[in-house]
């Protein structure tokens, strides 16, 4: 279920004029809508970018080059040939607490700036940490 | 952060050789991300039990912020509206990837064919000005080499407000794209940036934090363009986190202090010379 604030008409008052659109300010997801999955980009990718070199011997760097620094499961998605990853339950569940983050159409933006362009924004701010890094 | 549980230090710290060696040099060292990469890097090549968990620049991060493309896929969908253009600001390339690749995976289908664009901070233009060649991800040379559009591992760019995009090197991942025609790049000054995003507070009530005024800049670029031709353009953006923490930033632009910085490329120049030879 698709769920607009202000579906049907949105009423927009700015610089003493009264405008109105059928295309909401606010554009949500449901709960339940949420992707539960991540995108890995590079299988999809005509040709693959070029490996990390381990520093000393200048070749492609391995697991066990990055196993120092970084744990084990992130270093398989770090090099996974998957194009989805499983977003891992625990994740989803702090994600609940936000997300899905909304979608939103600068109308009064696109008022300021007179433009015919259609100008919409994803806003993370609405994390607990106020940014896309989360929590 | 420390009410989260964490234990902040400001980098360069005094807790690591490399941290302690640049404050010898200069007690009130700006430092920059790549300085806080080798420090964290030498605090898990220390102790097995530390590892590191990175914000910024390598494939998996990115990948983690595809939620935020994914779910901007469905929330257009619903309003019937496909994008022309994507606008992104980047520094590691998390947020940009985040955005864009779930939208790059549409165009590489043939069901949408948005421009992709890259929004970077002319005081530190990786992208638009940098060498794609293998660097370190950090400044004291502690990681494995990187393929990337790099302004030098020893460059420490000007203490601009975008704290987040200021790191001398790209994601590899989005270098690639940029070096194979996928996506686009310009860069912007600060004063353009936050001038942009007072605009945007002033109509749509949200401060915005100084890495995304880079996005807005861009986007009202694109709008304006469109006022001239007419055009009535789909502009799609990453707002990635509000300003609420970033006052003093507004503070210094609203009362005429934030300046921008020029950058000759003397300066590139020199810190490419740290870039290894390989």
């Amino acid at each position: 279920m698709s769920s607009f604030v202000g579906m049907s008409r949105t009423v927009l008052d700015y610089g003493g004029r009264t405008m109105t659109t059928n295309v909401p300010h606010q554009i949500h997801l449901e709960e339940s809508e949420m992707p539960t999955q991540w995108y890995n980009v590079v299988p999809d990718l005509p040709t693959a970018p070029p490996p990390p070199l381990h520093p000393g011997t200048h070749e492609p760097a391995g697991p066990d080059d990055f196993a120092p620094l970084f744990p084990m499961a992130l270093i398989e998605q770090e090099m996974t040939p998957e194009r989805y990853i499983d977003i891992p339950g625990e994740v989803l569940d702090v994600y609940r607490l936000w997300r899905p983050s909304p979608l939103f159409r600068a109308h009064r933006l696109e008022k300021l700036l007179d433009t015919p362009a259609r100008i919409y924004y994803k806003y993370e701010g609405v994390s607990p940490a106020g940014s896309q890094h989360g929590v | 952060m420390e009410l989260w549980g964490a234990t902040v230090h400001s980098s360069p710290s005094e807790l690591t050789e490399f941290g302690r060696e640049l404050l010898a040099e200069n007690p009130d060292h700006p430092g920059s991300l790549g300085i806080a990469i080798s420090e964290a890097v030498a605090m898990c090549v220390a102790d097995p039990n530390v590892r590191y968990a990175l914000g910024s620049v390598l494939n998996h991060v990115l990948m983690h912020q595809t939620i935020i493309g994914e779910e901007a896929l469905l929330q257009l969908a619903k309003v019937d509206e496909v994008p022309d253009v994507l606008v992104g600001c980047t520094g590691g390339g998390s947020n940009f990837g985040g955005l864009a690749f779930p939208f790059l995976r549409e165009k590489m289908a043939g069901k949408m064919n948005p421009t992709i664009r890259c929004v970077e901070p002319a005081a530190c233009p990786t992208l638009t000005k940098g060498e794609y060649r293998y660097d370190f991800g950090d400044s004291a040379g502690m990681t494995p080499l990187m393929k990337m559009h790099t302004l030098g591992n020893s460059f420490v760019p000007e203490p601009i407000h975008a704290g987040g995009l200021r790191y001398h090197g790209m994601s590899p991942l989005v270098s690639h794209l940029y070096e194979t025609g996928m996506v686009e790049a310009i860069s912007i000054p600060q004063l353009e940036c936050f001038a942009g995003a007072m605009e945007f507070a002033r109509t749509e009530g949200i401060v915005p934090a100084p890495e995304p005024t880079h996005a807005i800049a861009a986007a009202i670029r694109e709008a304006q363009a469109c006022k001239e031709s007419g055009e009535e353009k789909v502009i799609l953006t990453a707002l990635c986190g509000h300003g609420h923490l970033d006052l003093a930033s507004y503070e210094k632009y609203l009362s005429g202090e934030m300046i921008d910085y020029d950058l000759p490329d003397s300066a590139i120049a020199e810190a490419m010379e740290s870039v290894p030879v390989i």
